[in-house]
Parts: structure tokens; C-alpha cells; sequence
């Protein structure tokens, strides 16, 4: 019954309007951003400009698209009529918590597909220049910026879907779906600035702003697999302690 | 899978939150078949049981068993239980019938010809494509019906049905309790509606502050006999009074009915006739008699106040 639940709740959040309107605004900024760099190639375009924008953009794209979806479903009163079928409220909030990521992801992933569409059709290609730091992954960079962005995709995606799950914690402790929604942007901007020094290895901003903080605070031999632990222990976190504070509340 | 015993049996169950007690010390069982109906006044713990037995929230003590399942150890339920909330909620934007499909593709069940039976037999359009946003509370009513009906359930759970039906809703839901239960299912209903309870349940159970405060088979004859008897002059009055000190039998004034003393005579020891015998010996000159049943509302304010 979870894997029923994961992919028709999945393909719920997916054909709301809502996730659209988030792919398009994403995308739009990431080609307003590759149109105000004049340095950009479309090999490394990804790497130099940053993640064009997604460290703005993946909090508020999985803040709309997913995260309130569980605080929304117990609002209505909804997880009582699975649970009282026999979906147990673990795997009800788990089953939940994948297709929030799913969603979530899958935004990102096609916002960041029509961006790069959009840099093969206006990008020249040729030789890449740039002044800052090229992340998330610069010895890569050097040898195929191609790649390099694809591996900042890869962790914009899980970026997005880890910061969705903040949604099962929130939506297990308040049955606010605005709330819930807001949280992943509120984290992200709080931590940047109550984080320094050594700490900005939590800070999510740390994750997905890859051009400059990603290189600047882990260290090298992490670049290739940080975004990748980062992310699973954060929705591995948020999602046991969801779990935990729904049990506790016997949440319905 | 049919099932034969007690569909639910509670033993000495308690649920507390924080300091307080919901419930406390509740002994019940319900057959196949069986309409209970459990009636409280507001914050009483009708829905804390009716969460209970869904597997909802955990018993803070005694035996939960529904279904032939302990509840309440893993937070597991068993198949066929059908619930329906208070006010249930539905994805707003999806019509009736795409709100029943996407439950049944959870869970695997039900086709499409039975939704549009299901919903047919609440009342609800299955051609309806509105949204359910748009939906009166009424209408919400029988779409909780429905999504809980359309899994044939063994055990149907109603909390509060009959919040924002009209008076046709009201007997359809009435005649649909009787099918249900016709077909061998056990039916729990909590509600403050006195009336309604007692129109389709076999048996009700009166609760306060978590507590069973009274069982009631509507089949059975009242332990106590009440019977009604006017009488005019006030020499028949005391003659009623005195007879009704010596043989220990619980008199109640109703009040004047034009120049008529009503009396109600509760626990009375004899049949209808031969009370009328004695009272006649008494010397009591009787202007009108009734043998009467005690609503369920008389006995649940005997026993609240």
C-alpha cells in the first residue's frame, strides 16, 4: 500500500498547477541569470553563475510544490481515513515524505532541464572564462564542465526534494499548510545568517549556493559526495523526527 | 472472510491526555449485524472511542480488540472498517467520484461500476464533476458514507452522521444503516442526537465524562414500567399518593393538564389492567391511563441529573 501511496500522491502534486507555476518561475530565473552573464559558456554555465539562482529558488520551489501537502492532508482530516484501513501512521508519513521529495525533485529537475535548453540555444559555446570559484566540483570543471554541471544538477534536485521533507516534520507538529510551505525558505535564509565559521557545513544555503560556498567550506576530498550526504541526512532527519513527533501525537 | 464472534470487544479501555481522562474503564462488545449507538453530551468521549477503534489514537489502559485484531500495540488496523468522521474533508479540488477513485487506488479496491453504485446509493450524482470544494456539509456527509461504504466493511464507525443532513438525508441514512446491518454488518454510531439514536439502534449505550453511565436495549421491555394516569380532584391525587408511599412505587407530577392532575407512575409492580384494578379498589377515580415508554432522552436526563 506505501508504494501505491508514493506514486498516486506523487503524481497528485506533480499535475497541480502549482508545481508548473514553480518549474516556470525557476526556469525563468535561471535564464534570466545565464542572459546577465557575459562570461557564460554552456558547458559550465551551472558552475560559474552559481546554480543561477536555485539557492533562492529550490527552498521556495519545494516549499509550493510539496512541503505543505501533509500539513494540507491533516487539515482535512484526510491520513485518518488511510490509517484507519490499516496504512500504519509510520508508513503512511514515509510513503508521504517520498512523494513530497519526488515532487519536489522532479520540479527542480525540469526547471533545470529547460535552462540548460535554454543555454544550449543562447550560450556560445568555446572556451569557458570566469572570475569565481567554479563549483561543485572544480578539478571536474576543468576537465569536463559539461559534467560538472549535471553533478550541480544532481544536487540542486536532492537539494530540493531533502528540503521538501522538512514538510513531514513541520506538517506532523502543525496541521498549517502555509506554514509548512514557508518553512524550507525560512531555514535556509535563517541559517545563512545564524551560521558562520566551521557551522556553515548545516547550513542548507552551504549546499546549494555551489559556485562559492560549497568549495569554499568543504573540504576538496568531500566536493564530489558532500551535497549527496548532506541531503539524505537531512530528509533522514527531518523524516524520523516526523515519524517520532506523529507517534507521539498520534497525528490523524 | 465472515466473522462469527464479537466484531469488537473492549475491556476496561481508558484513554487519557495529559491528566485528563476521555475515557475510562469501558466494557463493551458489538456482534455482526448489531447497531450500537453511543450518546453523550459534548466532550463525553464519543469520538475519542470512535478513534479507538479505527487504530487512531492508543489505549492508555485495558484490551482493545476489533475485527478479531488487538489495536493499539503496533498502530495497526484490521481490513474492514469503515470510518466516517465528523466532518469529513475531501481533496477540494477533485469531484466526488475522483475523491472515491484515489482512496480505492491507495488501498487497491474497488472498481469503477462499484464507486458509481456506492455513490448512487448516498445519494450523489456520480456523473458530478463540481469539485468537492463546492460540496454543502450535507453532501461531504455522503461522500464520508460513501468512501467509508465502498469497501463493504465489516465494522462501519459514524461519528456524528447526521451533521448537516436534511430530514430526507436523515431517513436515507437511516434506511442505509439498516441495509448495512442487514448484511451482517456491525454499526457503532456516536452521536448527541438523542432521537436518531433511538429510531435505528438495538442497543445504546449512555456515556458522560468517559464513562458508561447506562446500557439500553431498545428490544427489551423496561426494568422500570411507567404508566401515565390523570386524574381530576385533588382527594383522588392524595389517594393516588398514599397508595403509591405503601407500595413503594416512584410517583412523578407531570403537571396540570387543564383541570386534570397528570402523574407519572414509574416502577409500577403490576400489569396495566391490574394497576387499574387496584387503584379502582383505592377509591381513585381514574379520568385517563397509559402505559408509556420511556424515550431515550427521559432516561439519559434521569441520569445526567
Amino acid at each position: 500500500m506505501t508504494a501505491r501511496l508514493i506514486s498516486i500522491e506523487t503524481r497528485r502534486l506533480v499535475t497541480r498547477g502549482r508545481f508548473w507555476i514553480m518549474v516556470g518561475l525557476t526556469a525563468a530565473v535561471g535564464v534570466f541569470n545565464l542572459l546577465d552573464e557575459e562570461s557564460l559558456r554552456f558547458g559550465g554555465s551551472f558552475a560559474i553563475a552559481g546554480g543561477l539562482g536555485f539557492q533562492g529558488m529550490a527552498p521556495l520551489v519545494a516549499g509550493v510544490v510539496s512541503a505543505g501537502a501533509l500539513a494540507e492532508d491533516r487539515s482535512r482530516g484526510f491520513p485518518a481515513l488511510l490509517m484507519s484501513r490499516g496504512l500504519s501512521r509510520g508508513r503512511y508519513l514515509a510513503g508521504k515524505a517520498v512523494a513530497m521529495a519526488l515532487a519536489a525533485g522532479a520540479a527542480s529537475l525540469v526547471a533545470c532541464v529547460l535552462i540548460l535548453a535554454a543555454g544550449a540555444l543562447l550560450l556560445p559555446g568555446g572556451e569557458i572564462a570566469g572570475e569565481r570559484p567554479p563549483g561543485p566540483i572544480p578539478s571536474l570543471f576543468a576537465a569536463q564542465p559539461l559534467l560538472n554541471d549535471l553533478v550541480a544538477i544532481g544536487f540542486l534536485v536532492l537539494g530540493t526534494a531533502g528540503l521538501a521533507t522538512s514538510g513531514v516534520l513541520v506538517g506532523a507538529v502543525l496541521p498549517n499548510e502555509y506554514v509548512a510551505a514557508g518553512v524550507p525558505f525560512v531555514i535556509t535564509i535563517a541559517l545563512l545568517f545564524l551560521l558562520s565559521g566551521s557551522a556553515t557545513l548545516l547550513s542548507p544555503f552551504t549546499y546549494l549556493e555551489l559556485g562559492r560556498e560549497y568549495v569554499t567550506v568543504l573540504p576538496e576530498s568531500l566536493l564530489p559526495v558532500g551535497g549527496v550526504i548532506y541531503w539524505v541526512c537531512f530528509a533522514l532527519v527531518t523524516v524520523a523526527a516526523g515519524i517520532v513527533a506523529a507517534k507521539w501525537r498520534e497525528l490523524q | 472472510m465472515s466473522f462469527t464472534g464479537p466484531v469488537v470487544t473492549l475491556d476496561g479501555v481508558g484513554k487519557r491526555y495529559g491528566r485528563h481522562w476521555a475515557l475510562r474503564g469501558v466494557d463493551l462488545s458489538l456482534s455482526p449485524g448489531e447497531v450500537l449507538g453511543f450518546i453523550g453530551p459534548n466532550g463525553a468521549g464519543k469520538t475519542t472511542l470512535i478513534r479507538l477503534l479505527a487504530g487512531l489514537v492508543r489505549r492508555s489502559e485495558g484490551e482493545v480488540e476489533v475485527l478479531g485484531s488487538r489495536i493499539g500495540d503496533r498502530g495497526l488496523t484490521p481490513d474492514g472498517i469503515g470510518l466516517v468522521p465528523e466532518s469529513p474533508q475531501f481533496i477540494p479540488y477533485l469531484s466526488a467520484r475522483r475523491n472515491l477513485e484515489f482512496l480505492a487506488a491507495i488501498r487497491a479496491v474497488a472498481r469503477s461500476a462499484q464507486l458509481t453504485t456506492v455513490l448512487e446509493r448516498v445519494g450523489l450524482d456520480p456523473k458530478d464533476r463540481r469539485p468537492t470544494r463546492k460540496f454543502s456539509l450535507g453532501m461531504r456527509q455522503r461522500l464520508g458514507l460513501a468512501q467509508a461504504l465502498m469497501e463493504r466493511p465489516r465494522l462501519l464507525l459514524l461519528d456524528e452522521p447526521t451533521n448537516g443532513l436534511d430530514p430526507a438525508g436523515i431517513v436515507e441514512l437511516r434506511e442505509i444503516i439498516r441495509e448495512v446491518a442487514g448484511d451482517g454488518t456491525a454499526v457503532f454510531m456516536a452521536s448527541h442526537l438523542l432521537t436518531e439514536v433511538e429510531q435505528v439502534c438495538d442497543r445504546v449505550i449512555l456515556v458522560r465524562g468517559g464513562s458508561i453511565l447506562k446500557e439500553v436495549r431498545r428490544s427489551e421491555e423496561p426494568t422500570d414500567k411507567t404508566v401515565r394516569v390523570v386524574v381530576s380532584r385533588d382527594a383522588d391525587l392524595d389517594a393516588l399518593e398514599d397508595w403509591a408511599r405503601r407500595r413503594g412505587v416512584r410517583l412523578a407530577r407531570e403537571g396540570p393538564d387543564h383541570d386534570a392532575s397528570r402523574v407519572r407512575l414509574v416502577a409500577v409492580p403490576a400489569s396495566t389492567p391490574e394497576l387499574i384494578r387496584e387503584l379502582v379498589r383505592e377509591g381513585v377515580d381514574i379520568e385517563e391511563v397509559a402505559a408509556v415508554r420511556r424515550s431515550l432522552e427521559q432516561e439519559f436526563m434521569d441520569l445526567v441529573s
